[in-house]
């Protein structure tokens, strides 16, 4: 034990690289999943990244399982600060492998794929999405095959769900050296136990901006720096902790089984990833569970205004709030720092 | 002024002469006991002077012939060989004159037993006026048989003693036996005895020059003046060659039962550069061994993992123990008396491995006066003292406490205002031994060791909400009692009784917190039992058999969150939950090693090894029969050829009924080799060969569910699907140990591939090195000053290349895209360590200094490679970069 803490501690101590919270260049920042009434319908309030359906494990009928599938439509958010570009993107759905990608042996289903302008400065946000359409006749039944093939193989997931992929791709329209790769998991379970009841993604209701001196500053919501003209303004150097205001339920409680044929009832927990273009975070990662020592880390974290400004530089900020059953939501904002 | 010469013959008897372990020659008897303990050195009884060759006593030559002398049972010598031919007829003379030798036999375990003794004649000429007062009797005649007293004595015996005294060995005031004692002037010689002593009868009052003379020591010249009716008392403080003392070990020709034994001496195990002084880490240096990741004490033998070999103190197996930072070993190397490694095809008495064994021989205490050590350096200081409490019993004691913690706080950074940050990190040792002599009856000891490490990390800051108070501590106690003794004809009875516990426990709590939010407590005790009898049976049968009991629970006492039973749930916040886990395991050993002289060259050792095991319950037992075979191609070359099975049961953890897999089943392996040993000189050994070993039915992890009868699952956490096969090439050109140098010059080829689950492809083991060069070197120029240096060259450990990344949208974190696993390596390790050490001696003590530079070079090794947030950029982790270490260490 000791030896790790201090071999971990020797690697973590070593190298300098990047700041992971201080997008540079294109990247992807995180993917969601809603289930929609309709291919094109707009998602319903409250929907989530997987769907219970209800089935006979001992005989599943692939017709009865198809027929309770829904269209699932997945986003992406992209950040490219770097280049002033179109992008060009892709979507495939697939199998996961013993590692956790695609697995190529496995059937795979193209969902969609498109040019987006370029996502800071283009006239209005783009937002790729794609969307899973059970309902069409090959996309089900490939979507059959990767589901079986998934349950032949680990008999014990059919119980918890069974998961399965899609791959989003990136990059600039005439440089394939330059795609980026992003995945999302999907799930669809039996209701087993019978209480259980899809995940919903989660949301905030809004973001709380306070200053050291005690005052708060009103966040613009979803607004890039090029939409808005309300970034509020703040000196050079400025701490600014954001801090996340979770609705009443938004942790929805759910029933898992177990592996002696019980079940369990537990509590979402949520976590928030912080990112900026600029400046500084004094935590990439907050919320989550308990640390071994009974830690548990406060929802908001610090963003510290980069010092070095002259005149006006205007930062992109994100937060990225997830609970662990692939719900994901996202919150774009903008500050600008002035001198 | 008169022209004399004067040939003085060393003699090498009691304990300070070198008896050299041997091939042995294919005319000579067999010896009788050679694995015992040399309990008596053979005591020279009658001497003769050789004759000064005239040619050379002409030509004013003079010479020193290191010769071996081989003396049977009864105490007649049997044969003499020149180990140093010097020519001139000196060579002749010294045979003719060693050939009449008589001596007092040996003693190996109480029973007379043949032994060879290296010795040096020296043929010196001195030139003096004789004295006018005391008639010379002439060199070439001895003293009437009336006149003769013990070796020690020297003069007319029935004239009273004139002169008394004893040698000692400045810096260790180890009494010296063997040493030659001459009043110039009078021509007489004493040899001292095995306490040192010497006495002069009858020597007239007058002015004299007293001269002691030992190969391994500087000659002492002192005057002394005795007056009339005067008795007078000397004591003469001999200075080691070199400055620094030099204890040889004393070793009985011991039986061959093994393949291949790479011993080490404690005189190694203190002075190598970049060890630490730390017995273990020498052991790294050898063939066999590959090289451990960030200096740490692992023993790789074979690219086999860590666990797989087993470490033997006096035979009980003992978890290879280290202190926090992967060292330094707690073993205290003034308790040792010898490392031998096996790096494999071991023999039948090591059990329960099937990697290597590493056998630690304890060191006998002596009721020979108070002795001890001392040595202080930045990271700790420790003591070793040693005494007598009877004539029979005697004991000693060591111990060493780190002082880290002490400096920690001018170095951590201050806790915030209201807060606080204390690190304590804090390792000691301890180790007991107390010996009793029953003559006849036997030798009784009783052996305890223990270490602590622990840890205590308090970190609270008013404005944070999250603080620490994490404590966690590792310890380790044992005690071995042991009685041995003599069965008559030359078997030998040892039986030991063994307890040990060890205990793990971590705790983890917010710095305000009444109590711990999580905790580990992880308790092991052992209980082992061995009675083993070995000796010659007959002319051409030795026996080495015993059984060998361990019985080990192990208990989990835990308060963690536990997220095993649910299925397909991730990330989820799970409060702790106490867990109480146990496992017991049982195992019941037999062992036969028997050495058969098939013929004067060829020797056969079949082995045999049974254990049956009660695993959680549930019976387990294993066979392994072993044979290997020592051909003697020429007295000083040997080949050998070897073949075996080997078994050992799974960790406890492996066996739990929760976490682990009750129904696993022991591991097996199969070791061959063949390679030879080669003796060109005395110092000199070359010992290579090349080696197989196929590990089969490996306990691995894996993450498969299983369906029960009632319908839950059950996870496998463990089966028995692994495998793993290595091959090799191993070679050691070792220098021997001698007053100016010792070093050896290890390289091994080695590959060593695993497969985890049947289907899976075969890969490089997380420890495979195809090539480690050590050189290791000692030398002491003199005047107290001892310099070394050892060289490590090895392969870049296995790694897996990463060729891109994807990001998690689940986790907000990136995945790694592996290439083919442990296809690539990190840059070759070379390093270079050196040592420096001055000794002072006084005359009952001794004050070394040194430095010890780890890479001196400040090499940047590559150890690991790590990665940016998204695999993009990697950057290497390196080993240590030029480290210093300045300390400081006493004997008296």
């Amino acid at each position: 034990m000791i030896r790790a803490l201090v071999l971990a501690a020797l690697l973590a101590g070593c190298g300098t690289f990047e700041d992971p919270t201080i997008v540079l260049d294109l990247r992807v920042l995180a993917m969601s999943a809603e289930l929609v009434p309709n291919p094109g319908d707009l998602p319903e309030v409250g929907a989530g990244p997987d769907q219970v359906v209800d089935v006979d494990l001992t005989m599943p009928m692939a017709a009865q399982i198809l027929e309770q599938l829904r269209p699932t439509r997945l986003c992406a958010l992209a950040a490219d600060p770097r280049n002033a570009r179109d992008l060009r993107w892709s979507m495939t759905v697939c199998m996961i492998d013993e590692e956790g990608r695609c697995d190529p042996d496995a059937p795979t289903i193209d969902l969609g794929s498109g040019v987006i302008g370029d996502p800071e400065t283009s006239e209005a946000r783009q937002i790729p999405c794609a969307t899973i359409e059970p309902q069409d006749t090959q996309v089900g039944q490939k979507l059959l095959a990767i589901l079986s093939k998934t349950v032949t193989e680990n008999p014990v997931q059919a119980l918890g769900g069974v998961d399965y992929t899609v791959v989003f791709s990136i990059g600039a329209v005439d440089d394939r050296s330059t795609d980026v790769y992003a995945s999302k998991h999907l799930r669809v379970s039996p209701r087993i136990p019978e209480a259980r009841v899809a995940n919903t993604n989660p949301r905030v209701d809004y973001v709380d901006a306070a200053l050291e001196n005690g005052g708060t500053i009103p966040l613009p919501v979803d607004s890039r720096c090029s939409d808005t003209f309300l970034a509020p303004r703040v000196p050079p150097g400025t701490r600014v902790t954001l801090f996340p205001i979770e609705p009443a339920g938004v942790r929805e409680t759910y029933v898992v089984p177990t592996l002696d044929g019980q079940v369990a009832m537990l509590e979402e927990t949520m976590t928030y990833q912080w990112l900026a273009t600029y400046g500084g975070w004094s935590d990439e990662l907050t919320g989550g569970g308990h640390d071994l020592l009974g830690n548990q880390s406060l929802l908001g974290s610090d963003w510290i205004a980069p010092s070095e400004v002259t005149g006006s530089l205007m930062v992109s900020l994100w937060m990225i709030q997830r609970d662990e059953r692939y719900g994901t939501k996202w919150f774009e904002t903008c500050i600008e720092v002035f001198r | 002024m008169g022209r004399w010469y004067l040939a003085i013959a060393l003699i090498a008897i009691a304990s300070a002469p070198a008896f050299a372990q041997e091939a042995r020659p294919p005319e000579a008897p067999p010896p009788a006991t050679p694995t015992g303990v040399v309990t008596r050195s053979p005591k020279l009884l009658q001497a003769v002077a050789p004759d000064y060759p005239p040619a050379a006593l002409a030509a004013g030559k003079t010479a020193q012939v290191k010769v071996r002398i081989k003396i049977d049972a009864s105490g007649i010598v049997t044969a003499v060989e020149v180990i140093e031919k010097v020519g001139d007829g000196f060579d002749e003379a010294a045979i003719a004159a060693a050939m009449q030798y008589v001596f007092e036999p040996a003693e190996i375990d109480g029973k007379p037993a043949p032994i060879s003794v290296e010795t040096v004649i020296h043929f010196v000429i001195e030139t003096q006026e004789e004295p006018d007062e005391v008639p010379l009797p002439p060199p070439s005649t001895g003293p009437t048989p009336q006149e003769t007293g013990p070796p020690n004595h020297a003069g007319n015996s029935l004239l009273p003693v004139t002169i008394e005294g004893v040698v000692v060995e400045r810096g260790t005031r180890r009494k010296l036996a063997g040493v030659i004692v001459s009043i110039v002037e009078l021509g007489l010689d004493a040899v001292t005895g095995e306490d040192g002593s010497f006495y002069f009868h009858g020597v007239a009052p007058g002015n004299y020059k007293v001269l002691a003379v030992d190969a391994k020591f500087d000659r002492l010249e002192r005057p002394i003046s005795i007056a009339k009716r005067e008795k007078l008392e000397v004591r003469l403080w001999m200075r080691p060659r070199g400055g620094n003392p030099y204890e040889t070990v004393v070793e009985g020709e011991r039986e061959v039962l093994e393949v291949t034994r790479r011993t080490l001496q404690r005189q190694q195990l203190t002075s190598i550069p970049g060890t630490f002084g730390d017995p273990i880490r020498v052991i790294q240096t050898l063939p066999g061994m590959n090289r451990a990741p960030f200096g740490l004490g692992l023993l790789l033998v074979r690219g086999s993992n860590p666990d797989d070999t087993g470490i033997y103190v006096d035979g009980h197996e003992v978890p290879a123990l280290f202190h926090f930072l992967g060292g330094p070993s707690i073993f205290n190397v003034e308790m040792l008396e010898s490392i031998d490694l096996y790096p494999g095809g071991f023999p039948a008495r090591f059990g329960r491995k099937h990697g290597g064994a590493v056998a630690l021989e304890l060191r006998p205490t002596k009721s020979d006066g108070v002795h001890g050590a001392a040595k202080v350096d930045f990271i700790d200081a420790g003591g070793y003292v040693r005494a007598p409490i009877t004539k029979d019993v005697s004991f000693a004691f060591a111990g060493r406490r780190s002082y880290i913690d002490a400096f920690l706080g001018f170095v951590l950074p201050a806790p915030p205002a209201g807060g606080q940050r204390i690190v304590t990190p804090i390792y000691y040792d301890y180790a007991g031994r107390l010996d009793w002599n029953l003559k006849k009856e036997g030798r009784l000891s009783l052996f305890a060791i223990g270490s602590s490490d622990t840890l205590h990390v308090l970190d609270q800051d008013p404005e944070s909400p999250v603080s620490t108070d994490l404590d966690t501590s590792v310890k380790f106690f044992r005690v071995i009692a042991t009685y041995a003794r003599s069965l008559g004809g030359d078997l030998k009875l040892s039986v030991s009784p063994a307890w040990g516990r060890d205990s793990l426990t971590f705790t983890g709590a917010q710095a305000e917190a009444a109590g711990p939010f999580t905790s580990v407590g992880i308790i092991n005790n052992s209980l082992s039992y061995r009675a083993r009898v070995t000796g010659r049976l007959t002319k051409h049968l030795v026996l080495d058999t015993g059984i060998d009991v361990l019985s080990r629970v192990t208990t989990y006492d835990a308060l963690v969150p536990l997220d095993d039973n649910l299925i397909n749930a991730g990330g989820v916040d799970i409060p702790p939950s106490k867990v109480l886990r146990g496992a017991q395991t049982l195992g019941i050993g037999g062992y036969i090693d028997l050495g058969i002289d098939v013929s004067k060259r060829l020797k056969m050792i079949p082995s045999l090894r049974l254990d049956s095991y009660i695993i959680d319950g549930q019976d387990r037992a294993s066979a392994d029969p072993r044979l290997v075979a020592r051909y003697q191609v020429s007295p000083t070359l040997t080949g050998k050829a070897y073949i075996g099975e080997f078994s050992q049961p799974p960790q406890p953890e492996a066996i739990d009924r929760r976490f682990g897999n009750p129904n696993v089943g022991i591991e097996h392996a199969t070791h061959m080799g063949l390679g030879y040993e080669w003796k060109p000189d005395r110092l000199w050994t070359i010992d290579s060969e090349i080696y197989w070993a196929r590990r089969r039915d490996l306990v691995v992890f894996t993450n498969e569910i299983v369906m029960n009868d009632d319908g839950t699952f059950s996870s496998t956490n463990f089966n028995n699907d692994g495998r793993r096969d290595s091959y090799g090439l191993e070679m050691l050109i070792k220098r021997e140990i001698s007053e100016h140098a010792f070093g050896w010059l290890s390289y091994t080829f080695s590959r060593a591939r695993q497969r985890n689950q049947l289907g899976n492809p075969f890969v490089p083991t997380s420890f495979d090195q195809p090539h480690v060069l050590n050189a290791v070197g000692s030398w002491k120029p003199g005047k107290g000053f001892e310099l070394g240096a050892r060289f490590q060259l090895a392969s870049g450990r296995p790694d897996t290349p990463v060729i891109g990344a994807t990001y998690d949208a689940d986790s907000g974190s990136y995945v790694p895209l592996s290439g083919e696993r442990r296809s690539i390596r990190t840059s070759y390790f070379r390093q270079l360590d050196v040592r420096a050490e001055k000794v002072w001696l006084y005359d009952t003590w001794s004050l070394g200094l040194y430095l010890d530079i780890i890479n001196v070079t400040n090499a940047e090794n590559v150890e690991a490679i790590q990665y940016d947030y998204r695999y993009r950029e990697s950057a290497p982790v390196t080993g240590f970069p030029i480290l210093p270490t300045l300390g400081l260490r006493g004997t008296w």
